[in-house]
Order: structure tokens, then sequence, then C-alpha cells
């Protein structure tokens, strides 16, 4: 009898560390501000930087469901013009290349991988397309964001620090 | 026997209990901390553009827009027309001029940090970096307005630059 109730303890025990110690993100770890440290894309064995050494970005998980993500590359010249609408050809090229953003809602598969729902962003071509395969690891304040599948090939390694 | 046994079971019990307890506490305890009525997600409804009266739709009709207020005082927007044309190569670094002039004509997105006034309604926002990059590192003010799920929006330096953007929002909810 007794071994049998030690036994019942111990496993209520092991569910317990399993849930803490599972190395799945979970929306909890998610849901907040973070800011982009660093974008490393690997392609064919070679890595670099797509948005320059010390790009800027951030990654915003609501508890509605709802994300954002913005990536610029720094040093963008400004549009002579100051008109959004009159760019030179240039200066749509570098600001279409040189920063990433989208929007819409995130979902947490039960293998722990994240899927992005997209709402709209500056790439026309993922507008309602479903992003799959994201991880993300966070310890502490540091994620490690993945995307096996980089807009500009490759897979993506994406250090980020959550805001305080 | 049975008796220390369940003795036993409730000791353990007891001992896990206020971890978890502890734990729900912490996450109510990240909730805002300024008590804002921006503060949430918030779902584009229109984008106007007034330019001395004469009001056109800044990304067509029935724009796509998301506006995150945290509560913690981050922002983060993005902005695009309803329906932008797709890219022939599918790779966004080799648009050709006219579907970059679509993409940039047709969309914004920009980030940072906000802080508000209660008495006047405004905010300032410290815009960390945007599509546009006229707008980097830019202090802009902006106007809004709560109504129950409803934002009204004043902008008063529109990114086409003159006229002002009056945008209406609504709240996400779960």
């Amino acid at each position: 009898m007794k071994v049998r109730f030690v036994g019942v303890v111990l496993f209520v025990l092991a569910m317990v560390f399993a849930v803490g110690a599972n190395a799945q993100v979970t929306k909890k770890q998610l849901v907040g501000k973070w800011s982009v440290v660093s974008v490393v894309n690997e392609q064919d064995g070679k890595k670099w930087e797509p948005f320059g050494p010390h790009p800027l970005g951030q990654f915003i998980f609501t508890l509605d469901g709802n994300f954002s993500i913005n990536l610029d590359t720094p040093g963008r010249p400004k549009f002579a013009s100051n008109n959004r609408l009159t760019g030179t050809a240039e200066e749509n090229k570098a600001a279409m290349v040189g920063y990433q953003a989208q929007f819409g809602t995130y979902t947490i598969g039960p293998d722990g991988s994240i899927t992005l729902h997209i709402v709209g962003s500056n790439f026309p071509n993922w507008d309602g397309v479903d992003l799959k395969g994201r991880t993300a690891q966070v310890k502490g304040d540091e994620m490690t964001w993945k995307n096996p599948g980089a807009a500009v090939g490759g897979s993506n390694v994406i250090m980020l620090k959550r805001a305080k | 026997m049975k008796r220390n046994c369940a003795v036993f079971t409730f000791v353990i019990l007891a001992l896990i209990a206020p971890a978890l307890i502890l734990g729900q506490t912490k996450v109510q305890k990240s909730a805002p901390k300024t008590a804002n009525q921006i503060v949430g997600t918030w779902k584009a409804v229109a984008i106007t553009l007034d330019q001395n009266g004469k009001k056109t739709d800044l990304y067509g009709p029935n724009p796509k827009g998301i506006t995150i207020f945290t509560p913690d005082g981050y922002f983060a927007r993005v902005i695009t027309r309803s329906a932008l044309p797709k890219f022939a190569s599918n790779n966004r670094e080799t648009g050709t001029p006219e579907e970059n002039k679509a993409v940039v004509g047709g969309s914004v997105a920009l980030f940072g940090t906000y802080t508000c006034n209660a008495a006047d309604k405004t905010c300032m926002w410290n815009v960390e970096s945007s599509t546009f990059p006229n707008w980097i590192g830019a202090v802009q003010k902006r106007i809004f307005v709560v109504n129950g799920d409803e934002m009204r929006e004043t902008n008063p330096t529109a990114s086409t630059g003159s006229g002002q953007s009056l945008n209406v929002w609504k709240r996400v909810r779960k």
C-alpha cells in the first residue's frame, strides 16, 4: 500500500519537473518585447549578416496571439524628397532590401515549433501565408530564434534580448 | 499505515502548491506598469491623408495594419495596402523598380518607444527605426483619442512630407 502511494507521489513530482525542464518554448516565455542583437544567415556552410553587423530590430508577441517583427539595416540614406511615395529607384530598393516587416498571429504547435500566420508584410509574396517551422529557445532574458527557411535562402539564427 | 501515506501525500502536495501559485502570481505582476488606454493591440480601420481638406486613403481602401503598445513603453506599427503585387522573382532582394516602388509607396513599418501625456492626450513616439528612413531617430507627436474599442489617431507629420494623417483603429480582443 505504502509503495503504491509513494509511486503516485513520485509520478506527480516527475510530471511537475518534466513540465519545468521542457526545452520547448511556451507562450508565457514568448510574450513580450524583444530587441534584436544579431541576425546570422547560413547558406551552403557560409555565414553572413543580412542586416549588417549592428541590426536594428524588434519582435513583439502579445498575449492576445498577435505578433509583429521588424528588422532593419542601419545606415540607409534618407529620401531626398522627404516623401515616402516619391523615392528614387535606389532609395526604394534600399528600403525594400534593408527592412523586413511582418505582422499577424502566431501559434505554438505541440512539437514546440512556431507558425507565423502573416496578415501583412513588406514582402507581398508572404501575405496570407503560414510561415512554419520557426523555433525559439528562451534562457533568462535571451532568446534564440531559428528560421530554417529564410527569405534570402538558407537559414537564419536571430539572437534577441528581452526588453526590461 | 494508510494514514501515514495520506499525510505523506498531503505534505508533498503542500510543498508543490506554493510553487505553482507563486508562478501564477509572477505572471500577474508583469501586467501594466503604466495603466494606459492605448496599451494593447490595434487593427487598422482607416488611414486617411488630409492635405488642406483634400482627403485620400493613404493605403487604398481596406488597409491592413497593426499597432501594438506594450505596457512597458514600446510600440510597433506595420501598415500595408490590402493587396500589394507579388514579386515575380519570389525574392524580396530582387524586386523590379516597379515592385519595390509599389511596396515602399504602399506600406510603412516603424517601431520604438513612446511616452504619453494624459492631460492633453498627446504621445511622443521615439522612432528607433522605420521602412521610411527619414523617420529613423525622429521624435513624433501623435494624438490618440480612445472611445470604447475605437482609437482615433492624428499624425501631424505624415510620411508624405505634407498633410496630416487621420487614422482609425479597432482594439483586437482575444
